[in-house]
């Protein structure tokens, strides 16, 4: 395959290289979303919206409402596409993570607190991602998603149910009948293997 | 500082991930992620498994209407605008949100304990940042419900497994247990305590100080 220098790269460009071939990325150096056009939003917009919308429904919001929210949550990914850095993360983790929010701040009326790293309570650790182990990880979404397809599928199944329905494991043990020690097996095993492909620690 | 050695369990992050904790456990623990930077590497490898879970959804049928960009191009709010928040020295942010007292101030409960109060119940039980003096001992207790106590500065001793937490650790208390915890070393201790239910004294001791403080 030869890459023909398309200019100028758009990050609408970008998002479909790295959405399948994240490793392309990487020669071509730091690059934000900030200029993303309308022709990269439709692309995105084409991919995720359809996505978010069915991850409301599973959710348990009826389609008016899914339709809604939905539109809100591709349009904060309009609005506020110069805070994504693709540097530092996947386009599919970054929509997953407003659709979440939004949820729980406009559906459930809670307020979802998080660190601050401008916290001078913030312990750095070693754990802590440098540049490299950053570039590393940029592929993982895409790793972790060719690795979902091969888990089997009662463990998939935990997954999209913790995810997806909002059911902690009691709830799912509850709702299917498979004794709570069985969801909690199936949830780790499947993060095991999981890490696995993303080369994480296995132990926990 | 040492990183933290009792942690949330996998579930407790992975639901924080998902986003579908109650409230008081995901501010415990992004509480807990303040110190922690081994958890928050979890934190960030469950998202990404969201974000992944998300893509892999390939039987979505009908997209919500496109929005009208022309109107709806915003510069990000940049972080200056934001409101400051209160800080309180030795507190974490996540709990900003939920002070009480404007400006937050510590509050005498009885000799040896001092608490700031929280906005913020679970059934009808007060959330508390509770600050002990040193060898101060916490009376043998029976927790009804789920507990969560997260040290924020000092160090505590459980009374019945004998384990210690420090800064950033977190003790969970299982329904039904019983334990007494005692404060160690020469400087106060700083928790963070949230309760799913009731907790019964064991002590006339203990008793009297439910009755006093409230705790």
């Amino acid at each position: 395959m030869v890459l023909t220098a398309p200019t100028p790269l758009t990050a609408g460009a970008l998002w479909s290289f790295s959405h399948r071939a994240p490793w392309l990325l990487v020669p071509l150096g730091p690059r934000r979303m900030a200029d993303m056009d309308r022709t990269s939003f439709e692309q995105i917009f084409g991919h995720f919206a359809p996505r978010v919308r069915a991850y409301l429904l599973r959710q348990g919001l009826n389609a008016s409402l899914a339709d809604e929210v939905s539109q809100e949550v591709m349009l904060t990914v309009w609005n506020q596409s110069e805070r994504f850095d693709p540097e530092k993360g996947s386009l599919g983790t970054w929509v997953f993570t407003i659709a979440r929010n939004r949820l729980i701040d406009s559906i459930r009326r809670q307020r979802r607190p998080e660190p601050s790293p401008d916290d001078p309570c913030w312990v750095e650790g070693r754990e802590d991602p440098s540049p490299e182990l950053q570039a590393a990880r940029r592929g993982r979404v895409a790793t972790l998603r060719a690795a979902l397809t091969r888990l089997p599928e009662e463990q998939q199944r935990v997954l999209e149910a913790l995810y997806f329905e909002g059911l902690t494991m009691s709830e799912l043990s509850e709702k299917t009948g498979v004794p709570l020690g069985t969801v909690k097996t199936r949830a780790r095993l499947a993060l095991r293997t999981l890490r696995g492909h993303v080369g994480g620690s296995e132990d926990e | 500082m040492n990183a933290p050695t009792h942690h949330p369990e996998p579930d407790e992050l992975i639901a924080y991930a998902a986003g579908t904790s109650p409230e008081w456990v995901s501010l415990v623990v992004a509480c807990h992620l303040t110190y922690c930077a081994e958890c928050r590497d979890n934190v960030s490898l469950f998202e990404d498994l969201g974000g992944a879970l998300l893509d892999s959804i390939d039987d979505a049928t009908g997209a919500p209407p496109r929005p009208n960009l022309d109107v709806a191009r915003v510069p990000p709010a940049s972080v200056s605008a934001a409101e400051p928040r209160a800080q309180v020295a030795g507190i974490p942010s996540p709990l900003s949100d939920y002070f009480q007292d404007s400006p937050p101030r510590w509050r005498f409960l009885i000799p040896g304990l001092r608490h700031l109060p929280l906005n913020f119940s679970v059934g009808g039980i007060p959330a508390r940042v509770i600050r002990f003096k040193p060898g101060f001992t916490i009376p043998e207790h029976r927790h009804e419900a789920l507990e969560m106590l997260l040290v924020l500065d000092g160090e505590l001793e459980d009374g019945v497994t004998h384990e210690l937490f420090r800064t950033g650790d977190l003790s969970r208390r299982e329904p039904g247990t019983t334990h007494s915890q005692h404060i160690l070393g020469t400087e106060p201790c700083t928790c963070l305590v949230v309760s799913a239910g009731p907790v019964t004294p064991s002590s006339w001791l203990g008793r009297i100080l439910k009755a006093v403080t409230g705790v």
